[in-house]
Order: C-alpha cells, then structure tokens, then sequence
C-alpha cells in the first residue's frame, strides 16, 4: 500500500483499521487499513465490485458483519453521529415518497434537535440557507418527485449543510445529474474543506477526481493505493486496480 | 357515547352499527396503508392477513364462542406468527422474499381453510358465520365491535402521530436515518405491528383473502391528490373510511359479502383519482406533457 503518511495535526476525517466486511454473504472487504485526513476532499475509486461503497457503508455502521475499527472524526460513529452527513445513493431513496424539497432539508436538522421536538427558528434560517447555497431555495415546496435528478441532488446536498456536519459523506453523488451540477456541487464541497470540514465521496470517473479532488484512496477489494489524488491516479495502479483485479479475483 | 352517537345519526340502528364500524375499520386501514405501500411491503402485509385464518380458527376451536376478543388475539398472534416465518425464511433460510410471501400466504390459507372446515363439520351450533373471516361480513356488527376498534385504532394512531417523524424519514432514507441514529430495526418491527394491528382490525370485515386492497387502494388513490405523508395519511383515511361505509350498508342490503363490494369500492376510487386527479393524475400529465417549459416527469 502506497499511502503516504501526511502529518496532519486533526484526527483523521475517517480511519478504518484492519476492516472487514461482507455484503450479501460475499466479503467485499477484507482485512482493510486506510486514513483519510481531515480537511480535504477526498474520493473512494475503484471497479465496479471493489467495495467502495461497502467500505463508506462499513465505516457509517450500514453493513452488519464488521470486523475490525472504525474511528470518524477520530471517534467511533455513535458519539459523532450529528457531526456526520451522509448522503447515499439516489437509488437507496424511495424514488416516489410523498415529500417536499423543504422537508428533505429539514431532515438534516433532526440529528441536533431531536426526532420528536419542533424545529425552531434558527433551524428554518439554516435549511432556507443551505437550500439557497445550492440554489434550490425557489423549489422549497415542490415535491421531491417532480425534481430532475440534479435538482434532486442539490437537495440532499442542502440537507448534508443544513446540518452542518464536520463530515460529510457522499455514495455516488453525480450519478444522474447534469453537468453543470456536478461542477457546482463539487464547488460548494470544495468550500466546505476550505472551512476545515471533510468530504468524503464515492466515484467513478476518475477525470474529476484527478481535477477536482485532493486525495483518493484506489481500491479493488484491498487498498490498492491512498493518497494525493494525482499520485494514486497512475498509470500503473490504475493497471492494478482496473486491469488485472477481474482476472485474478474474479469480482468485476 | 357510542350508543348516544349510534340513535344521533339518522339511519336504522343496525346500519348505524355497520356504518360507523365499518368506517372507522376503513380508516384506521387507510391510515396505516402507507407503512404498507411506501416500505414497499404491500404482499407482506396480504400474507398476514391471510395469516390470521389458522388463529381465528384454532382460537374458536379453543374457546368455543365467537367473542371478538378471543378471535382477535387469536387472529394476532397468527398474523405475527405468519410475519416472524417469512422474516426467517429471508434472513435464515436465505429465501427471497416473493418467495418467503408466497410460502406463508398459501400455507395459511390452506390450514385455514382445512380448519374452518373441520369446524363447520364438527356440529357446533356456534360455528355459523365463522366463514365471514375469509370474505368478510359487516351485518352482525356490534357496539363492542365499534369499541374495540376505537381503541385499537386510537392507539394505532397516536403512536404514528408521535413517531411520524422518524417513521417518515426511516421510510424515505433509511441510510440517512440510520447513520443519524434511528434504530431502523425498532422502525421496521413497529410498523410491521401495525400494520398487524390494521389487519387483524379489518379481517372480520374485509376477509383475510381481501384485506390487503383496504390497506392499499386507499393509499393509491390519495397519493395522487397529495405530496406530504401528512396528508398521505388522513385522506387515505378518510377514503378507506367512506369506501368501509358504503360498502358495509351497501353489502347488508344486497346480501353480498362484504369484502369484495368494499374492495370494489376502493379500487374505483383508485382508478378514478389516478385518471383525473388535478396535479397528478393521467390525464393532467398528459396535459401538461402538450404544453411545454413546465417541467414534468
């Protein structure tokens, strides 16, 4: 593994140690070790069956069947959860749930106040805030499945704001979505890390990442590299992740 | 109160019986259809109902009496029965789930039927009507009846009112929800419960065969006429109420069995509001898909 040891003063954005984990009786992970510092915007790439989901599901406590360490924010998960937005894949949501735009915003508040208390003022300024930071402010009361998929996104990238979380965690974010909101999404995540917060995504395209993103962690079952984005983006790991990685482990 | 109610509303006493039991059947049934249609468990929620057949019969078989009560429990503890056998042949037995439904929905239905069938020959003069458990009756409705789904249903709807919040956003985003710390299995074992509850509330009325339709035609036709689950929730209510109503009177008086003329009822409301409701309805697409910038979906 090619990780290079950044000395960083702030615990890690998310560490996990020696992690295992298996996903429909299959083991994605094995035996998995990896540090993402904290601060930057960083990608999980990898094939399609290299467990990059898997492994940020592992970390959030999603997949049962864990073994190993998982420290977020340099805590375990259930003494940070309000500091840690996680937004999943668009498939994962129930496409067609009688919900407003506004509604789903307000979802990120929840974690601070409670799930059964009213939000108060000061909530409502945060989701309108984050609902206008990401330019969905005017489609406030329109229903989630009347939305286009980059408008869909930008919502649920509001709702990770509005709850103003010191992590936040993305499972393929620009799947379905427009151009032109994929790169304003990166660049309101690009300010987020600018205010000292960490960005985890899931991704594929591996342009993006070598432009857009500042670490990446290459994975194909095992961490096939971490670090800088332009440097775990050779040609050479890229050969071992993409190229032989279907041949010898069978999981394309 | 209840009675006072029953000689205020002007029908004869025994359709007043049936219209308001068969009403509030209707909308605690209509209420709690979406833990059924949005958790995408609508033939989870048909394989329990069928699963309360074998309990209402080995409950009469037990005690004798066709007393709501002992039916009831007997129909609940089936119907739970029914749910924990298909969560173990998906989660133990590795069973997917269409076909862990399918197994359980027919194996209750056949004990069922073998055992109201032993009971209809055993020659007990009590026995009669026990068949309403498969097609449902609404005639013979009494005020105990009414009572007992008052409170059940009360009961049902408070603790969806309290936990609507988590119970919306559970449904919605379970990942979110989880990592945000909602325990999802307290979330999928309540409304499973519930969703019990609606069916071993409604199965006298609406028939074990029958009972899911009450659960989600309702549903489909609000869906259309609303986009918040908290109006989801109290129209699909209030439409499973009226449909339980009419059908109940209606079905009395024509002598049929319940369950279908009610079914029939709700689906036509489904129909009617997926063709012509205002926003999104067929017809208001289409519509809208002629005249361009709007956007559509």
């Amino acid at each position: 593994m090619t990780g290079t040891a950044t000395a960083t003063p702030h615990p890690a954005a998310l560490s996990l140690h020696e992690v295992t984990a298996s996903y429909g009786g299959r083991t994605v992970l094995d035996n998995v070790t990896v540090r993402i510092p904290a601060g930057l915007l960083s990608a999980v790439v990898g094939p399609n069956g290299a467990g990059k989901s898997t492994l940020v599901k592992a970390a959030l406590g999603l997949v049962p069947a864990v073994r190993g360490e998982v420290r977020l924010l340099g805590e375990p998960l259930k003494r940070v959860r309000s500091r840690v937005a996680y937004v999943p894949q668009q498939d994962t949501v129930a496409q067609d749930f009688p919900i407003t735009a506004v509604q789903v915003v307000e979802m990120g508040r929840y974690p601070h106040r409670g799930w059964l208390r009213r939000l108060t003022p000061r909530d409502d300024e945060l989701v309108a805030a984050a609902m206008d930071q990401v330019g969905v402010l005017d489609l406030a009361g329109q229903p989630l499945d009347e939305l286009s998929g980059g408008q869909r996104q930008r919502v649920f990238l509001a709702r990770a704001l509005a709850q103003q979380a010191d992590l936040v965690i993305l499972d393929e974010p620009f799947t379905a979505v427009d151009a032109r909101t994929e790169a304003a999404l990166l660049d309101v995540l690009g300010e987020l890390c600018r205010d000292g917060r960490s960005v985890i995504a899931v991704h594929h395209d591996l342009r993006t990442v070598r432009e857009r993103f500042d670490h990446a962690v290459l994975l194909s079952g095992d961490v096939v590299a971490a670090g800088p984005a332009r440097s775990v983006l050779t040609a050479e790991n890229l050969e071992r992740a993409y190229g032989l990685a279907p041949l010898t482990a069978g999981t394309a | 109160m209840i009675d006072w109610f029953l000689t205020a509303l002007p029908l004869p006493y025994p359709d007043a019986v049936v219209v308001v039991g068969t009403a509030v059947v209707g909308f605690v049934a209509g209420a709690l259809g979406p833990l059924a249609v949005l958790r995408r468990r609508s033939m989870f929620g048909d394989a329990m109902s069928h699963g309360t057949l074998p309990g209402v019969a080995v409950a009469f078989i037990v005690t004798g009496t066709k007393a709501p009560e002992p039916l009831l429990l007997g129909a609940a503890l089936s119907a739970a029965l029914a749910a924990f056998a298909m969560i173990g042949l998906e989660r133990v037995g590795r069973m997917r789930p269409d076909a862990a439904i399918g197994t359980v929905l027919s194996i209750s239905l056949a004990l069922g039927i073998v055992l109201l069938t032993y009971i209809a020959g055993s020659g007990n003069s009590e026995q009669s009507g026990l068949n309403a458990y498969l097609l449902g009756q609404a005639a013979g409705m009494v005020e105990r009846d009414i009572a007992i789904a008052l409170l059940l249903g009360a009961v049902a709807l408070t603790v969806v009112t309290i936990g609507f919040r988590v119970l919306r956003s559970a449904t919605f985003d379970p990942g979110f929800s989880a990592v945000a710390g909602v325990p999802t299995w307290a979330v999928d074992a309540a409304s499973t419960a519930l969703l019990a509850l609606a069916v071993v509330l409604g199965v006298r009325t609406v028939g074990a065969i029958l009972m899911v339709a009450l659960l989600v035609a309702p549903v489909v036709a609000a869906r259309q006429l609303t986009t918040r689950l908290s109006g989801l929730v109290p129209l699909s209510g209030a439409i499973g109420a009226a449909c339980g109503a009419v059908g109940g009177v209606v079905s009395g008086r024509a002598e049929l069995p319940a369950g279908p003329v009610i079914v029939l009822l709700a689906t036509a409301a489904a129909v009617l509001s997926v063709l012509f409701a205002p926003r999104r309805g067929v017809l208001a697409r289409i519509r809208r898909r002629s005249r361009p910038g709007v956007a559509t979906r």
